[in-house]
C-alpha cells in the first residue's frame, strides 16, 4: 500500500486526488479536492500554491505524485490560457518534486499502457468506477486525476 | 529533545504575557533568538510550578517538532541550573507582532488576506500533527522576512481527544462552542483565525467600538452582529461569517478549506482606510488621481459622507464628486450608503 496524489491541474486549480494504492484492489480515495490560485498578484499565488501544495504532501507523507502532462491545443495553437495553466503546472510538479518522487504522465501514455480502450471511455464508463475505487466519494471531474493513479499503478506496480 | 543548560546572553524586554516574558538574547549557536522565560508566579507552590514547569517542557518538545516556514520555530527548551525559569528558545522574528498593526489602524485588505493565507499554511501543519493552537490573535501571529508565522505556543496542545481539547484562549477569540461548555478543536481555532482577520481588517480603534464582541460570542450571534467598516467587500465578509458560525458544524471544517475560500475570492483593489475617533477616512490613489472617501461625525448621533476624486498633482484636473449624503443622516443609514458606494467601486 502507497499513499499516492494524481493531479490535474486545469485552468487556475488543481484537482487533486489522494489515495491508498494497492495492487490488485480498488484504489481506496482519501480526499478530493481542488486548490484553486488565489486571485492575487501571480507571482504571490504560486507561491501560495507551491506552499500549499508542499504542505499537504509533506504532512499526509505522501510517497508518490502523478501529474497530467501539458498537452498541446489541437486547433488554432496555444491560447494564453493555455500558458497560464502549463505556469501553474510547473508550480505544482515543481512543489511535488520537492517533497517526493514526483512523474509527469501524458494522456496518451495512459491509452498506451492502461487497459485497450481510450481514457475518455474509461472516465464515462460508471461501472469501471464502481470496481476500481473505494473509500471517499469521487467527483465525476476528479476522475481523469484518479486515472493516471490506476494508469501509473498498473505500468509500475504499487507499494 | 534534550533539555539543555543553554548559555543565553539575555538582552531587551521585547514583550509580557501573564505567566511569562519574552527576552530578546543572543544564542552561541543560533544567533540573535527570542526567549520565552517562565518563572513561578508570585505565591505559586513548589508542586504548581514543578508541575507547570514540566508543561512548559512539553509545550517546547510539541513546538519544536512543528518545525514550517509559517510556525516561529522553537530551537530548544533549557531548564536554568537552579531549576527556577525555563527558557523557551525561538526564533526572533524582527518584524514583531501583528499586535501592533492591529493598534495602527486597518490593515490593507490585501495584506490581510496574504497574512491570513500565510497563518492558513502554519496552522495547516499543526493541524496535520494533531496539534491545536488554541490561542490565535493579532498578537501571537509574528513578522519574519517578509513572511506571517505563528507564534506563542503557551496554549497549544496535542491532548485531543475526539478531536477535541480543554478550553482555552483569548477571551475575544473563544468559540462559541467554547465559552458554552464545549472543548476547542480545529473548528475553534478557525473560528479564531476569522475573528483575528476581522480584528485585522478593522484595527483597534474601530474595533473598540463594538464593546460586545465578547458578549455576541458567548451568547450567539455573533457573526450577523458584526460592525463592518463598509470598504470591506461582501465576499470576505461571508467568509469571515463563516469562520464564525455559532454552529461549528456550519463553519469550514478544515483549514484546507479556508485557503480555498480565500484563493476564490476575487482580486480586491481596495482603498487604504485611517480609523480616526470621529472621522473614517479612505484613499486610493491611481496614476494621475486619488479617490477619497471621508465619512465623519455631524452631530451627536448623525454622520455625514463625501466622496471625490482628485487629480494627484494640482492643476492636472477637476475634482469630481463621486458621492454625498444628503446632509447628516443616522449612522445606520450613512454606512449603508457608503456600503453601497463601495460596492459600486
Amino acid at each position: 500500500m502507497a499513499r499516492w496524489l494524481g493531479i490535474v491541474v486545469s485552468g487556475r486549480e488543481a484537482r487533486v486526488v489522494d489515495a491508498d494504492v494497492r495492487k490488485n484492489e480498488p484504489i481506496e480515495i482519501l480526499a478530493d479536492d481542488s486548490w484553486p490560485l488565489p486571485n492575487t498578484d501571480r507571482s504571490e499565488g504560486y507561491n501560495f500554491l507551491y506552499q500549499r501544495v508542499v504542505n499537504y504532501a509533506r504532512e499526509h507523507k505522501i510517497e508518490r505524485v502523478i501529474v497530467k502532462e501539458s498537452a498541446v491545443s489541437g486547433r488554432g495553437g496555444a491560447r494564453k490560457s493555455n500558458l497560464l495553466s502549463a505556469e501553474l503546472r510547473g508550480v505544482v510538479i515543481a512543489a511535488c518534486a520537492s517533497v517526493c518522487h514526483t512523474d509527469v504522465l501524458a494522456k496518451a501514455a495512459i491509452s498506451k499502457t492502461f487497459g485497450d480502450r481510450k481514457v475518455d471511455e474509461y472516465l464515462e464508463d460508471e461501472d469501471f468506477w464502481k470496481d476500481e475505487i473505494s473509500g471517499k466519494a469521487l467527483r465525476a471531474g476528479s476522475r481523469e486525476a484518479a486515472m493516471i493513479l490506476l494508469a501509473t499503478r498498473g505500468k509500475d506496480g504499487a507499494a | 529533545m534534550a533539555l539543555l543548560k543553554a548559555e543565553l546572553q539575555v538582552e531587551a524586554l521585547i514583550g509580557a504575557g501573564q505567566h511569562a516574558q519574552v527576552f530578546r538574547a543572543t544564542c552561541p549557536t543560533h544567533g540573535q533568538v527570542a526567549v520565552k522565560i517562565f518563572r513561578p508566579l508570585p505565591g505559586e507552590s513548589d508542586a504548581d510550578w514543578k508541575h507547570r514547569k514540566a508543561q512548559h517542557l512539553k509545550e517546547g518538545k510539541y513546538i519544536a517538532d512543528a518545525k514550517h516556514n509559517n510556525v516561529v520555530q522553537v530551537y530548544y527548551v533549557a531548564e536554568s541550573d537552579g531549576g527556577d525559569a525555563v527558557h523557551i528558545v525561538m526564533e526572533f522574528c524582527n518584524g514583531g507582532s501583528l499586535q501592533k498593526a492591529f493598534d495602527g489602524g486597518p490593515l490593507p485588505l490585501v495584506e490581510a488576506l496574504q497574512v491570513t493565507r500565510e497563518v492558513c499554511l502554519g496552522l495547516e501543519a499543526l493541524h496535520g500533527r494533531n496539534m491545536l493552537h488554541r490561542d490565535i490573535k493579532p498578537g501571537n501571529l509574528l513578522r519574519a522576512g517578509g513572511r506571517a508565522k505563528i507564534g506563542d505556543f503557551g496554549l497549544v496542545t496535542d491532548e485531543i481527544i475526539l478531536g477535541y481539547a480543554k478550553a482555552a484562549g483569548y477571551s475575544d477569540h473563544i468559540a462559541y462552542e467554547v465559552w458554552n461548555g464545549g472543548g476547542t478543536s480545529v473548528r475553534s481555532d478557525i473560528w479564531a483565525l476569522g475573528a483575528t482577520i476581522y480584528r485585522l481588517l478593522h484595527g483597534k480603534e474601530w474595533y473598540s467600538r463594538f464593546p460586545k464582541f465578547q458578549i455576541a460570542a458567548k451568547n450567539g450571534g455573533l457573526a450577523d452582529s458584526l460592525n463592518w467598516l463598509p470598504h470591506v467587500p461582501k465576499e470576505v465578509r461571508r467568509v469571515v461569517r463563516k469562520m464564525l458560525n455559532d454552529d461549528s458544524r456550519q463553519r469550514y471544517q478544515t483549514i484546507s478549506q479556508v485557503m480555498t475560500a480565500l484563493a476564490k475570492l476575487p482580486n480586491m483593489d481596495t482603498f487604504a482606510c485611517e480609523v480616526e475617533p470621529d472621522e473614517v477616512v479612505w484613499v486610493k490613489t491611481s496614476k494621475t488621481r486619488r479617490t477619497k472617501v471621508v465619512w465623519r461625525k455631524a452631530g451627536k448621533t448623525s454622520f455625514e459622507w463625501d466622496a471625490w476624486s482628485e487629480p494627484l498633482k494640482p492643476g492636472d484636473g477637476r475634482r469630481h464628486t463621486l458621492g454625498k449624503s444628503k446632509g447628516p443622516v443616522s449612522r445606520t443609514q450613512s454606512l449603508k450608503e457608503l456600503d453601497a458606494f463601495f460596492s459600486s467601486q
